[in-house]
C-alpha cells in the first residue's frame, strides 16, 4: 500500500481536490432551458430583437459577419480508447481487501489499464430526450454497453472492484458503483449503506443541487463530497432528480401515481417539458 | 448681443440632444444579410405562413457530447400537423423516449410516452400564443415550432446578426438554395427547396457556445400542404395504462432543489 505521505498519494490528493473542487463550481442549474430538439426561436428567447436591417450589406454566398458557415469545428482529436466490455469474469475472490475509509486508495486489476475517472454530467440546457443516451453505470465508451442491475440480483463473480469496510462490514464496490455483498458462495447487488464512503462518484452520477448542497445522484443512491471522496447520505426531502431508480414499483395513492424504492416516495410531475421526480421519505 | 448668445446656446443644447437621442435610437449592431439569402427566407416563410394546414415529417440527426467529453450522434424523428390558427400535434421518438404534444385550441397536453404521464394546461386561442405560453410558463419548447408560428420570417429573422446565400445544392435529391444565417447563440443554415414549393428541406442549428460546438440536422420529408387533419388530430386521448401528472411551472423551478 503507497503511504499517505508517499508522493504519489500526495500527487493523487491533488489530482482528486481539484476534481471535487471543480464538481462544486457547477454551473446554477437555473439557467436550463429546454431545446425541443433544437429550434431557432427558442435560442432568441431572452434576447433583444435585432432592429431591421440594412439588408444587403453582405456580399454573394458570404455573410458580412459572424461567419455562419464555419466549414469544420476546431477539435480534431480523436475519441480515445474504444468500447472494453465489462470483465464479469474476474476472480471469484475479491482481489483487493484493503480498507479505504475515510480516504479510500483504488488499485487496479493489473490485467487491464485502470478505468477513466467518471464525470459528472452538468448541463446548461435540457432536452425532452436527454438520458436517451445511455451512459450511466460505464455504459458507452470505455465500457461497453450498459448492463443494468437491480437490486438483490445474484452474481457467481464480481467485476473489477474495491473493497469498501462500513460497520464492520466488507462491501464490494465495482467501478460502475453497485455494491455487493457475498452470499452464500455468491454476491448480492445490495443498496449502497447511507455512511459508506466510496473513492469516486460512478459514471453517470448527475449533479443535483439542493439548498446550498450538491448532491450526486444515480440510481437511488445519493452521494455527497466529503474529505476528497464521496458519501452515500439520505437525501433532502423535496430533491428533485431527473429517473427512476431501476426496480422501483409503480403505486397509486389518492389517485395520483407514484413511484416507491428503499423507503423513498419518487412523485411524477413534468418541468420543462420532462417528467422528474420530487423524492421524499415514503 | 446677449439675446444672440443665448440663441446660440440653445440651439447647440438642441442639437446636442438631438444627436443623443439618435445616438440611442441606432441599434448597436446592424445585421448585415446578404438580399438573396433574405429574399429566399422570406419566399419560403411566406409560402409556409400561407399554407392553412400541413404536415411535415422531419429526421432529427442531433449531437449529444457525454460527460466523457466523447461527440456522437443520435437520431430522432418528429412529425408534425399543425391546422392555423389554433391546432397542433407533435409526436417526437427517440430509441427510449418519446413526447407528444396536443394543443386543440383551448388545452395543451404532453404525454411522455416513456412514463406513459401526461400532463395538460389552459391554452390561448392561438398557435403562437400557445407556443409562447408554453415556453415561458413551463419551459416547453415545441419541437418543430420555428414552422409552426405565423410568421416564420419575422421568428427566424428575429436575432439574426449576418446571412449569406450559398448557392445551389441538392438535398436528398431535391435541388435546394442553400442559406447561412448567425445569431449571437446559433448559427443556423437552411436549405429551400427550388420551384413552385419553396420549402424547407433540411435545417442545421449549430449551438456555438456549447462545448463541441453540438448540431441539430433536420431532414424534412413528407409534406403535405394538402389535406386538412381532422379535430381528432388535434384532440388527446389518454392512452392506456396512462396517469395524469402535474405540468409544472417554471415559477416553482427552485422548490425543493434545483433541477440537474
Amino acid at each position: 500500500m503507497i503511504s499517505r505521505f508517499h508522493p504519489m498519494a500526495q500527487r493523487g490528493s491533488l489530482i482528486v481536490s481539484i476534481a471535487v473542487g471543480a464538481l462544486l463550481a457547477l454551473p446554477p442549474a437555473a439557467a436550463l432551458a429546454d431545446r425541443g430538439g433544437g429550434s431557432i426561436r427558442a435560442a432568441g428567447r431572452g434576447e433583444p430583437a435585432r432592429a431591421e436591417a440594412p439588408r444587403g450589406e453582405a456580399g454573394h454566398g458570404q455573410p458580412a459577419r459572424g461567419e455562419p458557415a464555419r466549414a469544420e469545428p476546431a477539435r480534431n482529436e480523436p475519441a480515445r480508447g474504444g468500447p472494453e466490455r465489462v470483465d464479469h469474469a474476474a476472480p471469484r475472490e475479491p482481489a483487493h481487501a484493503e480498507p479505504v475509509r475515510p480516504a479510500p486508495e483504488v488499485r487496479h486489476d493489473e490485467r487491464r489499464p485502470a478505468p477513466p475517472p467518471p464525470r459528472v454530467e452538468v448541463r446548461d440546457h435540457r432536452d425532452w430526450d436527454d438520458h436517451d443516451v445511455e451512459v450511466a453505470h460505464g455504459g458507452g465508451f470505455a465500457h461497453g454497453e450498459h448492463v443494468r442491475i437491480i437490486r438483490g440480483q445474484r452474481f457467481h463473480d464480481l467485476p473489477h472492484h474495491i473493497v469498501v469496510p462500513f460497520n464492520n462490514v466488507s462491501y464490494y464496490y465495482d467501478d460502475d458503483g453497485n455494491f455487493y455483498l457475498p452470499q452464500n458462495g455468491e454476491y448480492v447487488d445490495v443498496q449502497p449503506p447511507v455512511g459508506a464512503i466510496v473513492p469516486a462518484l460512478p459514471p453517470g452520477a448527475i449533479a443535483v443541487v439542493a439548498g446550498p448542497t450538491t448532491y450526486y445522484y444515480l440510481d437511488g443512491v445519493f452521494y455527497v463530497a466529503q474529505n476528497n471522496a464521496f458519501a452515500v447520505v439520505n437525501p433532502p426531502p423535496g430533491i428533485v432528480v431527473p429517473e427512476l431508480p431501476d426496480g422501483a414499483n409503480q403505486v397509486v395513492v389518492n389517485g395520483n401515481v407514484l413511484y416507491q424504492f428503499n423507503g423513498l416516495n419518487y412523485q411524477p410531475s413534468i418541468q420543462d417539458g420532462v417528467t422528474v421526480y420530487t423524492v421524499t421519505p415514503m | 448681443m446677449r439675446q444672440t448668445m443665448i440663441l446660440w446656446a440653445l440651439a447647440v443644447a438642441l442639437a446636442a440632444c438631438a444627436r443623443a437621442g439618435a445616438e440611442a435610437a441606432a441599434p448597436a449592431t446592424q445585421p448585415a444579410v446578404d438580399p438573396t439569402a433574405d429574399r429566399i427566407l422570406h419566399e419560403s416563410c411566406d409560402f409556409l405562413a400561407k399554407a392553412p394546414a400541413f404536415a411535415v415529417h422531419a429526421e432529427l440527426w442531433k449531437d449529444v457530447v457525454l460527460p466523457s467529453g466523447h461527440k456522437i450522434q443520435v437520431t430522432r424523428s418528429i412529425d408534425l400537423a399543425v391546422r392555423r390558427p389554433d391546432r397542433l400535434h407533435v409526436d417526437a421518438h427517440a430509441h427510449r423516449k418519446g413526447r407528444s404534444i396536443w394543443y386543440d385550441g383551448k388545452t395543451l397536453t404532453v404525454l411522455d410516452r416513456e412514463t406513459n404521464l401526461y400532463g395538460t394546461a389552459d391554452a390561448p386561442a392561438t398557435i403562437d400564443q400557445t407556443v409562447d405560453m408554453a415556453a415561458q410558463e413551463f419551459g416547453i419548447t415545441i419541437p418543430l415550432e420555428d414552422l409552426a408560428v405565423s410568421d416564420p420570417y419575422a421568428s427566424s429573422i428575429k436575432h439574426v446578426t449576418a446571412g449569406g446565400y450559398f448557392g445551389e445544392e441538392p438535398v436528398l435529391g431535391v435541388m435546394c438554395r442553400h442559406l447561412a444565417f448567425s445569431t449571437d447563440r446559433i448559427d443556423w443554415q437552411l436549405w429551400v427547396a427550388e420551384g413552385p414549393q419553396p420549402l424547407p428541406q433540411k435545417l442545421v442549428i449549430s449551438y456555438k457556445g456549447d462545448d463541441q460546438y453540438p448540431q441539430y440536422t433536420f431532414i424534412f420529408s413528407k409534406w403535405n400542404l394538402t389535406e386538412r387533419a381532422a379535430d381528432l388530430a388535434f384532440q388527446f386521448i389518454p392512452p392506456h395504462g396512462s396517469a395524469q401528472t402535474p405540468l409544472v411551472k417554471k415559477e416553482n423551478e427552485n422548490a425543493g432543489g434545483k433541477r440537474p
